[in-house]
């Protein structure tokens, strides 16, 4: 092996491939990736209230998540992409569980095996856990998978859609299409920019539904920045329930 | 529609900032080239962090990791990691000091404290000075409660807008004097304007209120100067 073909000198060949793609999505989508920049920034609105939850901790991963998320759709790196947005989703569940379960969190930083015996989850099945803290059946369609024939955007749906990259679905391959090195695709940088948007959407909804009391002292900026990201569907569900 | 100068933060640190901290620090001790001063600041990105630039250039300074940045969104906190400087917490600096003080408790105590809440993007509504000072009030109380010994001193710069709402005082005092101190009898409502406004009010509010948290915490108050640049009203106090 000569001395100049390293390992490290691919991988910059690679960064190169991946600041190729970043032009490409940048010179196409700038306004999306604006938009989605900055509505990612709703997670900060909330470390605002939520000071004083045993969890706040998560924020930063939760933003972090997030904004990986988007970098690395910007790179045409789609199954990561995805992989981190379910991270952000779950992490936002995880934040709500356990700023009402302080013994369970304290498990969970010191890496224990809390879960519930196997099969079973603490947030339920069919995110029950939720449906039951927020107290009212309107909220379903947020968290049920969609029926035929509706198409509202729900946690089942879009974890479900989120996971067939963690999982490495066979059209959500990263190498899908014969590629070897990530290649800007736009079809798939706008699948990506709708499930950020759905995924936000919901984690603020679903924000806002649990802590009510704390949206209701946000200040008029924060507050905007959380309700611009909903999306129409979801604002409808908050309204009826007079939580907007 | 409030005036806000774009350069208000220039003309803050030539008139006021710089200078005023520079005397406080004189009275607080002599400064060597072993003194570190450790500085927090409330930073927006956008202004190049004029005051850090000038904290160094006037030998307050002397390692960019001394000074701590507080700024309130994680996309901030993000552009600043670069600066050199020790970046805190991205959330409102009133929100984090009265509701979870503990979470920074550990960053405390500072010799130069710059809070610029116009700096930040504020939301212009009832409330907002009344929880500003609020934080200056736990600001005190967490200088006080680390300080190392000998008792240290600093300079603090409070700076906020003049808008056309008053300030609370009677909701604001009831809330300070909810903070309990062991001997301190606590401010007197009727020593201060129901509702602070106009202007010339607001600032002797702010003034004397500043004054009396020092005190509170059992500092001596070195002095202090305030300065009005358009609606952005800026006090700096010595306090040891």
């Amino acid at each position: 092996m000569s001395p100049g073909k390293t390992k490290s000198v691919d991988l910059e060949k690679t960064r190169k491939t991946l600041n190729k793609n970043l032009n490409s999505t940048v010179k196409n989508f700038k306004s999306d990736l604006d938009s989605m920049m900055e509505s990612i920034q709703s997670i900060s609105h909330w470390s605002n209230v939520l000071q004083d939850t045993n969890s706040l901790g998560l924020v930063n991963e939760i933003f972090m998540d997030s904004y990986m998320s988007i970098d690395f759709s910007s790179m045409a790196l789609y199954k990561y992409a995805d992989t981190a947005l379910r991270s952000a989703l779950e992490n936002s569940l995880n934040w709500i569980y356990f700023s009402n379960h302080p013994v369970e969190f304290g498990w969970w930083k010191t890496g224990d095996e809390w879960f519930l015996p196997m099969g079973s989850h603490p947030w339920g099945r069919g995110y029950e856990y939720f449906k039951l803290l927020i107290g009212d059946t309107r909220v379903a369609p947020i968290f049920d998978k969609p029926q035929q024939g509706r198409k509202t955007v729900s946690v089942a749906g879009v974890y479900s859609e989120l996971s067939k990259s963690s999982h490495s679905n066979s059209l959500k391959m990263q190498t899908a299409g014969g590629e070897l090195s990530p290649t800007y695709d736009a079809g798939r940088f706008k699948e990506f920019r709708d499930r950020i948007r759905d995924v936000l959407s919901l984690v603020n909804a679903i924000m806002i539904l649990v802590f009510q009391d704390e949206f209701g002292k946000m200040n008029k900026l924060d507050k905007k920045g959380v309700t611009s990201v909903l999306l129409p569907e979801h604002e409808a569900i908050l309204k009826s329930m007079r939580r907007l | 529609m409030s005036n806000v100068p774009v350069d208000y933060r220039s003309q803050l640190l030539s008139g006021l900032w710089i200078p005023n901290i520079l005397k406080f620090s004189d009275m607080l001790g002599p400064r060597t080239g072993n003194k570190h001063y450790k500085v927090l600041s409330l930073a927006s990105t956008d202004n190049e962090h004029l005051e850090v630039r000038n904290l160094v250039q006037n030998g307050l300074v002397f390692k960019k990791k001394d000074i701590h940045l507080w700024t309130y969104t994680h996309l901030k906190a993000l552009r600043l990691v670069d600066s050199g400087c020790r970046v805190m917490a991205p959330s409102r600096y009133e929100n984090t000091l009265t509701q979870n003080p503990q979470s920074v408790e550990a960053e405390f105590p500072f010799q130069i404290i710059n809070l610029d809440f116009v700096s930040q993007d504020m939301s212009l509504e009832s409330g907002r000075a009344e929880r500003e000072i609020e934080s200056i009030e736990a600001t005190f109380r967490l200088q006080s409660e680390n300080a190392q010994k000998p008792h240290c001193g600093f300079s603090i710069a409070y700076t906020t807008l003049l808008d056309s709402l008053p300030i609370n005082c009677y909701d604001l005092i009831q809330r300070l004097n909810s903070h309990h101190r062991d001997g301190w009898s606590g401010i007197l409502t009727k020593d201060f304007p129901p509702d602070a406004l106009p202007s010339a009010v607001k600032t002797e509010t702010i003034q004397r209120l500043l004054t009396v948290m020092a005190v509170k915490y059992g500092y001596h108050v070195l002095g202090f100067e305030g300065l009005l640049v358009g609606d952005v009203y800026s006090i700096v106090v010595g306090a040891k």
